[in-house]
């Protein structure tokens, strides 16, 4: 199947394809997604399969915030069909207004895909410590700053 | 909109498979119990529209190349070479 996706047209094979049961919130109606990469970049795309004209920017959230973790509620767990930690992954979904520089990342709401299974969710984190808009440069930054001053 | 009376561990029934019950009132307070399918999200309202209205700010408006975002980070790390290094 084809795809006209953010990265030009690509190639979409079966077993590539992320399902979201629940969408993302907001655009609950599309619930197939891939995540596209790009060499050397710390950037992707979550592109939707459904609607080639949405797209989201994604990034690791660790690179941000190094002590980021999600802990997830059984609900959730059974949701993605995660049964060890290994089979999470979690993007932060970044917003990137006309100012690049000022581009936000939300760690409220993380993505987390189950790699193995394919199953994909947005989830909300109720726990006060984290919200929608994180400055990326400010926090990649911080977390440069905290490597560099673990190695010396 | 719908308006119901209902006491501590009241319920009612949306539709087949979602039922929300009443747990515990404390003044203004109002504990409530969500059974509902999987796939359908549940969330308090507030949080839900944030989330709702970061996600409609996040989805790309027009074609983003990842390069311009990579080489501005680059030029605000430490230790990387960049015009607005300080």
């Amino acid at each position: 199947m084809e795809l006209e996706s953010c990265l030009g047209r690509i190639d979409v094979s079966e077993e590539d394809i992320i399902v979201f049961p629940q969408g993302i919130l907001g655009f609950e109606e599309y619930k197939r997604y891939l995540v596209l990469e790009q060499p050397d970049s710390v950037f992707r795309f979550l592109q939707c399969v459904d609607e080639p004209q949405l797209a989201f920017v994604v990034m690791y959230p660790e690179l941000v915030d190094a002590a980021y973790s999600v802990v997830l509620t059984e609900e959730q767990k059974a949701l993605l069909e995660i049964e060890q930690p290994e089979d999470g992954v979690v993007y932060g979904i970044v917003t990137i207004p006309e100012q690049v520089a000022e581009m936000t990342i939300n760690l409220q709401a993380p993505v987390v895909i189950n790699k193995r299974r394919r199953i994909g969710a947005q989830i909300v984190l109720m726990d006060g410590k984290y919200t929608t808009r994180h400055n990326v440069l400010a926090g990649m930054q911080a977390a440069a700053y905290l490597a560099q001053k673990g190695k010396d | 909109m719908l308006v119901l009376t209902r006491k501590v561990d009241q319920g009612i029934m949306i539709g087949d498979n979602i039922r929300v019950i009443v747990v515990d009132v404390r003044g203004d307070q109002v504990k409530l119990g969500i059974e509902a399918p999987r796939e359908v999200v549940v969330h308090r309202e507030e949080v839900y529209r944030e989330i709702q209205a970061e996600n409609a700010r996040a989805a790309l408006k027009s074609a983003v190349d990842l390069r311009t975002l990579e080489s501005v980070i680059a030029a605000k790390q430490p230790g990387k070479a960049g015009p607005s290094r300080d």
